[in-house]
């Protein structure tokens, strides 16, 4: 079905049915010494409505700046050298300021990976949250108020009228990453952007929150594009998975072909290496080599050096090869037979 | 240790502003090293007094015997170039007497801490209550005129600085593991300190004590040019400024013609300091690039 | 010391940790005030009897013709010096610092009839420091490494390398001598006879005030054209402080986090600009702005020197030049006095400004 439907994806200037395309995307940064870092080069993915996807990599893999570059937050230090964001059909890479701002906390949001760095220190949760309530919605502030109120609550914070009039370092971890959901989301957008949202909490804490997330979504009906390096959220939130290597994509498909059916060599290493309990392993398994240095990336495909199919093939730009229902993976050797059949 | 230096030291070359510091620094100690050739003393005298050169009391303009002019029956020119040799003088002398007190008290705070950093640290907001000009306007009248009692004065009130500095950094370092390491296998306190704390404290003790080579001169000339350092006819910048100041307030349409007086003194002074300044900027920026401003 | 702390707590500042950090404070004042009385104490003492018997006498006319060893017999001034300290210190505290030679009454009254001068001085160079500073130092971080920015360093770092009295003399040749704009002194002959006379009453001792009160615009003009030139100076050379330290906090702020997380709820770039990003950077430039105007007292003493002003600078200054120590002990134990409380109060204010502050 997927491949019928996909030249008329195509075709278009972008379509309904899925609420964010990204489109071959390049990101590039200059370092102090004037050379260009290609942080994201050429990333294409969807997120359909009301669904979450999961943008899983390894720290540096340029899963954070495709997510701010979606905002168009990157382009204080960073360019955006190409591609498009079509988001409800639109190309936000080519909306003037103005308009972005507009997108930007209404229709989409986006909560960061520390709560106490991201929230401002000298204005209260309140005054934050209302903010955002007042610029994208034309309310008394009064209204604004009590829907910040509202907000808190539904987030799960208690006394949410006391923590309006408190300042973000008298709450606790948990309890900030709730306050900035609640900020987030008060604009009820269709789509939030999770930059590792808990990364740095208690593992306990950071159950709660994913649970909150899985709710709210329920609630208020909107697509989540999760950020995170953390398999074991993938396997819990996502249903779709794109994964990055790079700054390049180099599997995407649903939960379950990621999982089961996966046929990128990086992929399957991924999956490896998440250590089990139920299986004696005398050595962790890794990937052999290191991530490579992005002022130098190899020719063509980008995990050469590290791969256990790699071949002379290899030198050139990996194709992208569509498996169906969604599934797309760039590889040379994605035509053999599945490299992770029945693993996990 | 020794790569970060080198690699500290190729970064404060790469600074355009560290550069110029140093250039003019340079430029100065050629000045002051070579005084007694551009500026000849009258043989028999001592040569850090200005030669009285004219009988009349008027400044007189810039001429082929006297290219800066001349003020307070002096040659400006010679007071510059002796000058600079006074400026450094005093420089050095107080910085490193008072970065040695400094960091005697300041290591005696910081390493063994409790009452003994309590009270030193007591002692030292008290001399820092006190503005520095006015401290050492009190000192020098009390002591009595003289070079000498004005870099006493100085000394006494700057070094609570290095002291400061160095205390807060042991603090720092103290808590570090490797001194913890150090002292469970035994190291006595004192090498500790000698080896371990004051080589990681030192450099911004080194940063500050440029950017305090500035102020100390200004401060210094602050008090001749008051009439309370430096004797009459001393080469200072502050003394040949003091003889601008009454032909300044000479009345409407009258200054401008006695602008040599300021501009070439003045002239020395700014650029001296702003040398210092430059170079302290450079240093900080060449061993903390996070701090650069 | 105050801190300001960006980890979480569950609860905030309370009331009575406030009020505990302010009388811990306030306790320590004394103490440092003592010691600054007795650093003073002990700088004169190093002085012989005979010359500190010269603060003792209210009028010179009582040394004439007198033994001058009876007298310093009768002023016990032969005694151990914490004895002596012991006298002074019990004459400080009861207002009487000894008789000024220079101004010719008691130096309480000499230094108070003063002070309102250079209050005045200082107040009003103060606004164009902060103002300047301050937002000049924004301008430089908005446009970081850019000509604008290398041009207001170069502009500050040049200014902050000018001694006080080389400016003053600049600005006293080029703004009074060529151009006539800006006279020295506090006031014209004309407005002087106005101050003086019955009619014009002392509500403060600040000339601009006073005049303002009195409803004479012109004295107030007056006033403030003689101003210009001190002020002028004293701007010069210390705004570039102010605006070194507002770049540096600013252009930190701008890296942080919460200025994207204000971008990303879809803030105007001026409005994450101005409500959230300086707000955060002011606040170190709070402390600093306070320390900077403390500081502009003891700067007085140059410049009110140079613009032939009446002040407590120039008051010390005369003083250290005609050695009366009584003078000089009173004044500068004043400087010292205004100093420690200034900077206490400065150190209280930051508690305010900063929500994070966790007293220790």
């Amino acid at each position: 079905m997927t491949l019928c439907v996909m030249p008329l994806i195509l075709a278009s200037g972008g379509d309904v049915l899925v609420l964010l395309e990204v489109r071959n995307l390049r990101v590039y940064f200059k370092n102090d010494a004037g050379q260009e870092l290609r942080a994201v080069d050429g990333v294409s993915f969807t997120v359909p409505h009301g669904k979450t996807v999961a943008l899983v990599g390894e720290s540096g893999c340029g899963k954070s700046v495709t997510a701010l570059a979606i905002l168009r937050l990157v382009e204080v230090n960073g360019r955006i050298a190409g591609g498009e964001v079509l988001f409800e059909g639109k190309n936000l890479l080519a909306l003037p300021e103005k308009e972005m701002q507009k997108v930007r906390g209404k229709d989409i949001a986006i909560i960061f990976q520390e709560p106490s760095a991201a929230l401002n220190p000298v204005y209260t949760i309140g005054d934050q949250i209302m903010e955002a309530i007042l610029l994208h919605q034309s309310v008394s502030r009064e209204k604004a108020r009590a829907l910040a109120e509202e907000m808190l609550h539904l987030v799960g914070i208690p006394e949410p009228r006391k923590r309006l009039n408190e300042y973000p370092h008298e709450l606790s971890g948990g309890m900030k990453q709730r306050a900035m959901i609640a900020m987030a989301l008060s604009c009820r957008p269709k789509l939030l952007i999770a930059d590792e949202p808990t990364t740095s909490l208690d593992v306990t804490i950071q159950a709660q929150i994913l649970a909150l997330l899985r709710e709210l979504q329920r609630q208020i009906g909107m697509a989540i594009l999760l950020i995170t390096h953390d398999l074991g959220i993938v396997a819990d939130m996502a249903d779709e998975v794109v994964v990055m290597y790079a700054g390049k994509v180099v599997e995407r498909g649903t939960k379950y072909d990621i999982f089961k059916r996966c046929r990128h060599p990086y992929t399957l290493g991924l999956l490896r290496s998440v250590p089990r309990l139920d299986v004696d392993e005398k050595v962790l398994a890794s990937i052999p080599g290191f991530v490579p240095d992005p002022l130098h990336f190899p020719e063509g495909c980008r995990f050469r050096g590290r791969c256990f199919l790699e071949d002379e093939a290899c030198t050139a730009e990996p194709p992208e090869i569509a498996l169906g229902n969604g599934h797309v993976v760039y590889c040379h050797h994605a035509a053999l037979s599945e490299v992770c059949h029945g693993e996990r | 240790m020794r790569e970060e230096t080198r690699k500290a030291l190729r970064r404060l070359f790469s600074n355009a502003s560290g550069v110029l510091g140093v250039v003019l620094l340079g430029l100065f100690v050629v000045v002051a090293l070579f005084a007694p050739l551009l500026a000849p003393p009258k043989p028999g005298r001592d040569p850090y007094f200005m030669p009285v050169v004219t009988w009349s009391a008027d400044p007189l303009p810039p001429s082929r015997e006297h290219p800066f002019g001349v003020a307070g029956k002096r040659d400006i020119f010679y007071g510059v170039v002796w000058g600079t040799r006074t400026a450094f003088r005093i420089g050095i002398l107080v910085t490193l007497a008072s970065t040695a007190i400094g960091l005697f008290v300041g290591s005696l705070a910081g390493y063994f801490g409790r009452i003994l950093d309590e009270i030193l640290m007591r002692v030292t907001d008290v001399f820092m209550a006190i503005p520095f000009l006015v401290a050492a306007m009190v000192l020098t009248t009390v002591l009595g005129t003289g070079l000498d009692k004005v870099m006493i004065a100085l000394i006494v009130f700057s070094w609570m600085y290095p002291a400061r500095l160095i205390r807060g950094n042991i603090l720092q370092v103290k808590e570090e593991q490797f001194i913890l390491a150090a002292k469970s296998l035994g190291v006595s306190d004192t090498v500790i300190i000698l080896r371990h704390v004051l080589p990681n404290a030192i450099f911004p003790v080194l940063i500050q004590a440029s950017m305090r080579m500035g102020s100390l001169v200004i401060t210094a000339a602050a008090l001749s040019f008051l009439g309370l350092g430096a004797p009459q006819g001393y080469a200072d910048w502050g003394a040949l400024l003091n003889y601008a100041r009454n032909w300044m307030l000479g009345g409407y349409g009258a200054t401008f013609k006695y602008w040599y007086m300021i501009a070439f003194p003045g002239g020395a002074m700014v650029l001296f300091v702003l040398a210092w300044n430059l170079l302290g900027d450079a240093l900080r920026d060449a061993f903390d690039p996070r701090l650069r401003w | 010391m105050l801190e300001p702390h960006g980890d979480c707590s569950p609860h905030g500042v309370s009331l009575t940790l406030m009020i505990f950090y302010i009388l811990r404070r306030l306790l320590f004042l004394p103490l440092t005030l003592f010691g600054i009385s007795l650093l003073l104490f002990l700088m004169i003492g190093l002085l012989g009897p005979y010359q500190r018997l010269a603060t003792f006498i209210n009028s010179p006319e009582r040394l004439k013709g007198a033994d001058v060893d009876k007298l310093v017999e009768l002023y016990g001034l032969n005694d151990p010096l914490i004895i002596q300290y012991g006298r002074w210190l019990k004459n400080v505290l009861r207002g009487n610092l000894g008789w000024s030679y220079v101004g010719k009454e008691p130096v309480l009254s000499a230094i108070l009839k003063r002070f309102p001068y250079t209050l005045e001085l200082t107040l009003f160079a103060a606004i164009p420091i902060i103002f300047l500073g301050t937002s000049l130092g924004v301008l430089a971080a908005l446009n970081h490494n850019r000509p604008l920015d290398h041009g207001l360093r170069i502009f500050a770092v040049v200014g902050w390398s000018f001694p006080d009295f080389v400016f003053g003399l600049f600005v006293l040749m080029i703004f009074y001598g060529t151009l006539g704009w800006f006279p020295p002194g506090n006031l014209s002959v004309w407005a002087e006879e106005i101050v003086k006379s019955p009619y014009f009453r002392n509500f403060t001792g600040m000339l601009t005030l006073d005049a303002l009160l009195n409803g004479r615009l012109d004295v107030f003009l007056d006033a403030l054209r003689h101003l210009a030139g001190p002020v002028l100076t004293l701007t010069y050379v210390e705004f570039a402080f102010l605006l070194r330290i507002t770049r540096s906090s600013m252009l930190e702020v701008l890296r942080k986090e919460y200025v994207r997380t204000a971008r990303a709820k879809g803030l105007d770039e001026r409005v994450v600009i101005h409500k959230h990003a300086k707000r955060n950077a002011l606040i170190p430039v709070a402390t600093v702005s306070g320390q900077t105007v403390i500081g502009l007292l003891a700067g007085t003493v140059i410049v009110e020197t140079i613009f032939n002003r009446t002040g407590l600078g120039s008051f010390i200054a005369l003083a250290s030049q005609q050695l009366d120590y009584a003078s000089i002990m009173g004044g500068t134990l004043f400087f010292g006095l205004i100093l420690v409380i200034g900077n206490l109060c400065v150190d209280l204010s930051y508690a305010l400004i900063d929500p994070r502050v966790r007293l220790e």
